[in-house]
């Protein structure tokens, strides 16, 4: 039922449960607030909004004051104004007189208020207690002086991170803002309280005084660390990346803002809002590099490209087109992906190009079908249960696993956790966690699908399933048949259940029977839908694009000669039949006389480091485009083509939901670098094709019209059975279970060389059992040594109460620590670890510095 | 633009020859391009060709806030900027409702008359000499030297000075300023009665201005001329008059209308008039002016004084907030004109309801004046052209933008 009111003579309505805030917005009318926010539940501290209502016999907070039918209200008063105005100079008179220095200063909410509410002098005096200031962690800092004590802060960390490490300190004229109890911050670093900080005592450190509000140019860009896509501003000065910060536009003031929020929902995390000073790291290549007498040495482009089309040109002529392979991105746009795919299919005539994707992404494809990727997080907010497999959201997809949290808190929504490590939402939002074997999470969600479909079909399991029951998984899995069965029936009963898994470093080796395992439990699910999280910011584009050996554009097989016919058209070449050479044919011994690595650290990313470094042995020509030389340009290269970041180039990039969102150049290229679009073009260029791409748009209206030339087949996923893998066993022998997973600040091969995120972690910390530090003699803090395929690494020890006793959790990403090393071709590896006094006559394997790769 | 005006006016038959004229000729004051098509020594059409001195004034402001524009009416009629800024700041205050104090209404008469004399100044300079009365010139930029001098006591600068503020004025003027101010006025008016006596007989002067360049009051009208070529022809028209702004309304003038004929010397001789006038009025204005502060007390405009900044946090506040997103000006639009020296020079702003307008566009009285030239020279003498655009004293500035 919609309510009437009168707002300053004019009539307005408003739903029931809007406020006189949300009225006086919707009437145009300006009410003044400091403490508001249309993300938070309304507060009240501050008191700027008061109005006066007929009747009422004070002055009313409009923000949190519900609009009634028939209220008379007037915002404009003297009594009105003038609370107004007594409540600004009380505030001001603890202020200090920072604005020439202060961060906010020009975008600050106090500024704004008080120069509208009126007040211009002070009678008051001003009496500044010049606390110091308290530096919560590397990137947050808080300055007493300035803070008004609104509370944004505080609420944001609670009702929207969920981390709730801030908190009001003590009470009355003593209080502060601080962490609980004082202890040193525990949060994922997002940022959000900086970002909602009406003045400048919140302050991002790595920011502070690099830049004032009036001089900074901002451009709408997505957020490269992730597959989310959280749109954000990247503010610059003078071709000068300064931070990045969510879209102001979607976290606009008004109630009646009915703008998509996008998939972030207005947030960003710690990656998003920190990972942008790999940008101008002073070890970006600025200039094309050639290795000559062993060592890279700068060079020009027309050099560089020559002898890269030279070699591509030799090796076709000498070996035909399949002597070339290349690597590519998911940190590429959708059209440098169009690209590549384009300049390896038709101007080199091989369908030797692949990725990562491989491992993650591409096996899920092929398991469940592109309709499997056909979700949105909308939808996914419409589930009545989420379970939640592998990998934590919470690291890989932090805002989604924000967002998760909002869902459990605000709309009770139950939350199901599968995995081997503990997670930030274990302990607060989690209804239900379940710590597997690491490697056997499959194994679990196979047994419940099994269990319920017997169920449904009066005890027989389809086909497929039967064989794999309850006892079994508990065995493998390491949790009680009791505990299975009631979250089997949990499930059944509990409406809508989404399936969520991240396409990340825990499912390598295990991707399709990852996705197989989830197919059927939705299978046997009344009402469940599958929600398979892509890995890197455009890794479901990488794929659309068709950027894979056996994968053309819209997911289509490259066997599927239609497709095949239909692209040939559109470039006008016949595209070759031939099967082209997958990353995994790559790294098992297939040879490529040429190999093009573009955004792709193929030392550490591959599973197996052995096998990776054999392949680019065996390649007679090694060539990295990249930002960095990372540490397989700095080992194999023959050239390194300096490529940019996103905030460098415009591009469009799709997310896991298949939304496809433009970023904006906001600076120009770093040296003599370019976007990697148009090193592909005068590639293609030099190998004799004639294309004529402009610019970035021109490649995206191209894209446009070869997806609806070859839409996308769907196939809705089967019942299946894949033999799950064996485990090594670990019994008695005194190996651990090594569990890996990406690390939240350690976001990929390029934000790796964020120091801001650096700040936070500086090194790989193996986590293990308090009972097994115990058994090795080894304190918290101490250094053990890993060591299995022959690496051995020493990393500090940390103990997790939380963790199984027989796993070691080591994250990946660190350029520090070859994990990858550590790593053979199977999905769970048994490590050996000793105490690192014990160990260090044997260190033979010492992690390279950073400087050095 | 110029390319296809000389196919134009050469015709189909391209008889008769086209002669070009500036824009570099200094007989054009300034970069004034005239494409003529004679006949013998006789002119059968005129084409001024503008636009070379645009600087996308009216698009700046869209970016600007309303105190940074003033930096750009300086340069618009950079000969008389005072009357610039005046126009643009009865404009804004107009249309953000802002209470200009008494003290500095009356000032702004004694800059605006200055300004008067300033522009003028240079035009029986530049006229004179356009015709061949060098000595005139040197006259008349002596004398236009003391008006400078008199702002540069009043604010450090002397041409582009942007004395005045919306609101009123940045400080009070130094008592030396008055001092001078009235020291000067007597020179002045001995300088101007000096001009009149070297030229007004001159049988020199008379042959090349008397009967040239004439256009009848109605003709006037019709094109919407103002200032001394409107008042030249006999229509006392004088927005001082008809619609005063600052103390107008509280001193006495007359409004010269020349001989009324229309012609380059009716223009003339009431311009001489005029600065009689303007000295006229700066007297009154020393003699009423009335005490009290030079800026409004309305805090949202007006720049709190630099001790409060060290101390008091609301002054701090709203220095930085005027400064950065300048002062909030209702949504709305207003036109309003002022008698420039040029003639009616209007504002027409849009407010959004920023501190920096959505829309500003110039009235430019030398621009509207300008499209007389053709109608005036048709079928006189080439010489006459020098003669006519003296007497319309156009300012490329303005008419650019």
């Amino acid at each position: 039922m919609p309510v009437t009111l009168t707002v300053d003579g004019q009539e307005v309505t408003v739903p029931d449960g809007a406020t006189i805030l949300d009225a006086c917005r919707k009437a145009g009318i300006y009410i003044p607030t400091l403490c508001f926010d249309t993300f938070l539940k309304p507060y009240g501290a501050c008191r700027m909004c008061v109005v006066d209502v007929e009747r009422a016999p004070k002055p009313l907070s409009s923000c949190n004051t519900m609009a009634m039918d028939g209220m008379v209200v007037s915002t404009k008063t003297d009594d009105v104004v003038h609370a107004q105005q007594g409540i600004m100079e009380m505030t001001l008179q603890h202020h200090p007189l920072d604005c020439p220095y202060c961060d906010k200063s020009g975008v600050c909410d106090l500024q704004h208020t008080a120069y509208e509410v009126g007040v211009y002098r002070s009678k008051l005096g001003s009496d500044n207690p010049n606390e110091p200031d308290h530096e919560f962690s590397p990137l947050i800092e808080w300055d007493p002086n300035r803070c008004i004590y609104c509370g944004k802060c505080v609420r944001i960390c609670d009702e929207r991170v969920g981390d709730s490490a801030l908190t009001f300190n003590l009470r009355g004229f003593h209080s502060y803002i601080g962490t609980q109890f004082d202890e040193p911050l525990d949060c994922v670093e997002c940022g959000e309280c900086i970002e909602v900080c009406p003045v400048g005592a919140l302050l991002s450190r790595p920011f502070m005084h690099s830049g004032r509000a009036w001089q900074v140019h901002q451009s709408e860009s997505i957020c490269n660390h992730c597959s989310v896509g959280c749109q954000m501003h990247v503010e610059t000065r003078m071709g000068e990346v300064l931070r990045t910060k969510a879209n102001p536009a979607l976290r606009d003031q008004t109630p009646v803002n009915t703008r998509d929020r996008g998939p972030g929902d207005g947030m960003l995390c710690t990656r998003g809002r920190f990972g942008y000073d790999y940008i101008h790291d002073d070890g970006r290549v600025k200039q094309p590099l050639i290795r000559r007498n062993g060592a890279l040495e700068p060079a020009s482009w027309d050099e560089a490209l020559t002898l890269v089309a030279g070699r591509i040109a030799e090796a076709t002529s000498q070996r035909g087109p399949d002597a070339v392979a290349a690597i590519t991105s998911g940190r590429l746009s959708d059209e440098e992906n169009y690209l590549v795919s384009r300049l390896m299919r038709e101007v080199v005539g091989t369908n030797n190009l692949d990725s990562t994707e491989r491992w993650t992404f591409i096996p899920t494809l092929k398991t469940l079908g592109p309709a499997a990727f056909d979700f949105s997080i909308a939808q996914m907010e419409h589930m009545d249960a989420l379970l939640v497999v592998g990998g934590d959201i919470m690291e890989s997809h932090d805002v989604l696993g924000m967002r998760m949290r909002q869902w459990v808190r605000d709309q009770g929504k139950a939350l199901i956790q599968v995995s081997s490590l503990p997670s930030r939402q274990d302990s607060r939002f989690a209804q239900r966690v379940l710590r597997v074997r690491p490697g056997t999470e499959e194994h679990l969600v196979q047994a419940i699908a099994a269990e319920l479909s017997r169920q449904s079909r009066n005890g027989s399991a389809p086909e497929e399933l039967r064989g794999y029951d309850l006892e079994t998984a508990a065995a493998d899995t390491g949790i009680e048949p009791a505990e299975l069965s009631e979250t089997a029936t949990q499930l059944a009963q509990a409406g809508s259940v989404g399936i969520v898994w991240a396409l990340g470093n825990w499912l390598i080796g295990n991707a399709g029977n990852v996705a197989q395992a989830a197919a059927n439990l939705a299978l046997a699910l009344p009402d469940a839908h599958l929600f398979p999280l892509a890995g890197k910011a455009n890794s479901r584009g990488l794929v659309q694009m068709g950027a894979g050996a056996d994968i053309l554009p819209n997911f289509r097989s490259s066997d599927d000669a239609q497709a095949r016919s239909a692209l040939g058209r559109l470039w006008d070449v016949v595209l070759p039949e031939s099967q082209g050479l997958t990353l995994d044919d790559l790294l098992s011994g297939a040879d490529a006389s040429v190999l093009y690595i573009i955004g792709e650290d193929l030392v550490a990313s591959a599973r197996n480091r052995q096998q990776a470094k054999a392949l680019l042995d065996r390649a007679g020509f090694v060539v990295v485009q990249d930002l960095f030389v990372n540490s397989t340009a700095a080992e194999y290269a023959d050239v390194v083509l300096p490529a940019v970041s996103f905030a460098e180039k415009t591009g469009t990039y799709t997310n896991l939901e298949g939304r496809a969102q433009r970023a904006q150049a906001a600076i120009p290229p770093v040296g003599e670098a370019k976007a990697d679009w148009q090193i592909f073009t005068e590639l293609a260029l030099q190998l004799g094709a004639r294309w004529t791409y402009k610019n970035s748009d021109t490649v995206a209206q191209e894209i446009a019209g070869v997806l609806a030339e070859i839409p996308a087949t769907h196939s809705a996923p089967q019942f299946g059975w894949q033999e799950l893998p064996a485990l090594p066993s670990v019994n008695g022998d005194g190996r651990l279970l090594l569990v890996t997973q990406d690390h939240l600040f350690v976001p990929g091969v390029t934000g790796r060389y964020s120091s801001n995120l650096r700040r936070l972690v500086k090194e790989p910390v193996a986590e293990l059992h308090p009972a097994q530090l115990e058994r090795l003699g080894v304190n918290d803090g101490d250094k053990v040594g890993i060591q299995a395929n022959g690496t051995d690494l020493t990393v500090t020890a940390k103990a997790n109460s939380r963790l199984a006793e027989d796993v070691v959790y080591l994250p990946v990403g660190f350029p520090d620590a070859p994990v990858g090393a550590l790593l053979g071709a199977e999905a769970t590896v048994a490590v050996s670890v000793r105490s690192a006094a014990a160990a260090s006559e044997v260190s033979s394997a010492q992690p390279r510095a950073r400087n050095e790769t | 633009m110029a390319t296809v005006e000389v196919e134009r006016i050469a015709g189909e038959d391209d008889s008769g020859l086209i002669l070009n004229m500036g824009p570099q000729h200094p007989s054009t004051h300034g970069v004034l391009r005239v494409i003529l098509k004679m006949d013998g020594e006789y002119i059968e059409e005129a084409v001024p060709i503008i636009g070379y001195l645009h600087r996308g004034t009216e698009k700046i402001a869209e970016s600007e806030t309303y105190t940074q524009i003033l930096g750009y009416t300086d340069r618009m009629d950079y000969t008389a900027a005072a009357s610039s800024n005046l126009g643009w700041l009865v404009a804004v205050e107009t249309l953000a409702g802002i209470e200009v104090p008494e003290r500095a209404q009356w000032l702004r008469c004694i800059v605006g008359e200055l300004g008067r004399l300033a522009g003028h100044l240079v035009w029986i300079g530049t006229h004179a000499l356009d015709i061949g009365a060098m000595s005139v010139f040197l006259y008349a930029f002596r004398a236009r030297e003391r008006v400078l001098e008199l702002f540069e006591e009043l604010c450090g600068a002397r041409m582009t000075h942007s004395v005045m503020r919306p609101g009123g004025f940045l400080e009070e003027p130094s008592e030396a300023f008055y001092t001078k101010l009235e020291s000067s006025l007597d020179y002045l008016l001995k300088e101007i009665n000096q001009f009149d006596k070297l030229l007004s007989k001159n049988e020199l002067w008379l042959g090349r201005t008397v009967d040239v360049g004439v256009i009848s009051a109605d003709d006037a009208i019709a094109m919407g001329l103002s200032g001394a070529c409107l008042r030249g022809s006999g229509v006392e028209w004088d927005i001082r008059k008809a619609e005063p702004y600052a103390a107008y309304d509280k001193v006495e003038f007359d409004i010269p209308t020349g001989t009324g004929k229309g012609d380059v010397f009716s223009r003339y001789i009431l311009r001489l008039e005029e600065m009689r006038q303007s000295v006229r009025i700066m007297r009154q204005v020393i003699e009423h002016l009335p005490p009290g502060p030079v800026m409004t007390n309305d805090a949202r405009v007006a720049r709190p004084d630099t001790p409060r900044l060290y101390t008091d946090m609301e002054a701090m506040i709203n220095h930085f907030w005027m400064y950065i997103h300048g002062f909030p000006v209702p949504r709305g639009e207003t036109y309003v004109a002022i008698e420039a020296p040029k003639g009616e020079l209007g504002f027409y702003v849009v407010s959004d309801g920023s501190g920096k307008p959505y829309r500003m566009h110039v009235r430019s009285p030398s621009f509207v004046n300008l499209q007389s030239l053709p109608y005036l020279v048709k079928g006189r003498l080439l010489a006459d052209v020098v003669s006519v655009i003296g007497s319309i004293d156009i300012v490329l500035g303005e008419i650019d933008r």
